[in-house]
């Protein structure tokens, strides 16, 4: 197969090499410091005013040109930078990746446990995750110009929306927080009813269960409102309410099992009590009852999200902003 | 590992970078060909694009430490973002094991359209397994070099290697058609 470069077209960047050498040398502008320039701008602006309606318009046509200017200038930042992100991102996967290939290996070789190897994997397939968000930045970057935005309403960029796509990346990244606490969950569960753990520590993995999967449900229904409102068919600040609902819902069911962990605890704490196996402990008490305040709380601001969204129904949703950029 | 990209002298005159470019240009193309399937004419607007951005680059900052790695790298990005915007044709199962060289175990795209097919399959691995295969079939590195750098036996490169090439196998299958379909 032949992976030589033609002799004409190697001829002709060499020519073409040495022609923008030559030329940047010769009529290479002199750099003048900031203010000379703006000195400069400022004289050009009085001329053209000077010289009557053609001045404004020539004015008017070197606004544009710096606003244009500008903005080119504020991409390429935008696009540095996130260049500067993504590089660092793919070394984190770099480095996670070796530790996971060293990992298994003393996993292999029995000197690294399961719990350990599964916890590698989930960094390195976490340290992925952020190299693709990294990228998907740069390409809304790349495709807009203007700063990557997580806002709900963000426009459509060049017919993409990035924002559902960053919501399903951050989904993806959550179920997989959610295996592994389900699966430690497992473990802490099989160990206590072997006698080998303790119940707090069960809670705690139940708890740890309940906020994944709260966070998972939170993403999910915004990942919904976002598409919803791509097809047009929710708008403007309804979009926010239902986005603010769903956040509430799942804060709530939460929060109930929460309440819920901390009565059962308070409840085998008595029990230890009256069996003369333990102080009384005053704490608990405490925590039951600020997690039962908690959900009261979260179920009045749904209340209120609910009749804000059927008073907005009622009156008819005000116009969104335009979809595409 | 040094990075490729930190700046050294400043170059000083036309001679110095006439001379570069003869040293860079054919394992430049090379490296370039090899990935676009021997498509001359991508492999020559890449190179042309890279050595574009060097000369904006370099102009300023001076030459890197490592000339031919910072080309490589921003050849490599052009042609990850080529190929990242097309969508590869469906290809004959046959005719994909002889011009990728699956069957080969050798990943070496003889064709514009193998070349477009497996870059589509090589962005859908997981970044490691992308990054092995090219490293190995593209870069030329062999088992005992990526195991010193992976920090890995070379049984174990071998397993990563195979284990990518079965991963890449699956995402292009959906492109793969009978002989005869």
């Amino acid at each position: 197969m032949d992976h030589e470069p033609d002799p004409q077209f190697a001829e002709h960047l060499e020519w073409q090499i040495r022609t923008e050498l030559r030329r940047s040398d010769r009529f290479a502008r002199p750099a003048h410091p900031p203010y000379l320039r703006r000195l400069g701008v400022a004289a050009l602006a009085l001329l053209s005013l000077s010289a009557g309606a053609g001045g404004v318009m020539a004015a008017e046509h070197m606004q544009a040109a710096q606003e244009r200017a500008a903005a080119q200038r504020q991409r390429e930042l935008l696009l540095l930078r996130a260049g500067v992100l993504e590089e660092m991102s793919a070394s984190r996967v770099e480095i996670a990746g070796r530790q996971l290939a060293r990992i298994e290996q003393m996993h292999a070789s029995g000197v690294a446990s399961d719990e350990t190897v599964a916890s590698a994997r989930v960094d390195c397939e976490q340290a992925q995750r952020e190299q693709r968000r990294r990228q998907l930045d740069r390409e809304e970057i790349e495709a807009g110009g203007v700063e990557p935005s997580d806002d709900l309403l963000a426009p459509l960029v060049d017919g993409r929306d990035f924002v559902a796509e960053r919501l399903e990346l951050e989904i993806e990244g959550v179920r997989r927080v959610l295996a592994a606490v389900v699966e430690r969950h497992t473990r802490v569960a099989r160990l206590f009813e072997a006698g080998l753990g303790s119940s707090q520590e069960v809670t705690e993995a139940e708890l740890e269960v309940a906020r994944a999967d709260a966070e998972i449900r939170v993403l999910a229904r915004r990942l919904d409102v976002r598409l919803a409102w791509a097809r047009g068919e929710v708008q403007g600040e309804r979009v926010l309410l239902l986005a603010m609902q769903a956040e509430s819902e799942a804060r709530l069911d939460a929060q109930r099992q929460h309440a819920a962990l901390a009565a059962r605890r308070l409840a085998q704490q008595r029990q230890m009590v009256e069996a003369g196996l333990a102080a009384p402990d005053p704490g608990l008490e405490a925590q039951v009852v600020a997690a039962e305040g908690e959900v009261r709380l979260l179920e009045i601001e749904l209340e209120l999200l609910a009749n804000r969204l059927s008073a907005q129904q009622g009156s008819g949703a005000p116009e969104g902003e335009g979809r595409g950029r | 590992m040094d990075d490729p990209g930190s700046m050294s002298a400043h170059p000083r005159s036309e001679p110095d970078w006439i001379r570069l470019y003869r040293e860079t240009l054919r394992p430049l193309y090379a490296y370039v060909s090899r990935r676009a399937g021997s498509d001359r004419e991508l492999a020559e607007d890449v190179t042309h694009e890279a050595w574009l951005r060097a000369l904006e680059a370099w102009r300023g900052a001076g030459f890197p430490r490592d000339p031919l790695a910072w080309l490589k790298a921003v050849a490599r990005n052009l042609l990850s973002n080529y190929y990242r915007r097309r969508r590869p044709e469906g290809i004959d199962a046959g005719e994909a094991a002889a011009e990728i060289g699956l069957e080969r175990e050798e990943l070496a795209p003889e064709t514009p359209r193998a070349a477009a097919l497996l870059h589509w399959g090589l962005a859908r691995l997981r970044a490691p397994q992308a990054r092995l295969l090219e490293s190995f079939h593209f870069d030329g590195k062999g088992v005992a070099a990526l195991a010193a750098e992976l920090g890995l036996s070379e049984r174990a490169v071998e397993g990563r290697l195979r284990r990518s090439r079965l991963a890449l196998r699956d995402r292009l299958a959906p492109y793969f058609h009978p002989p005869d379909a």
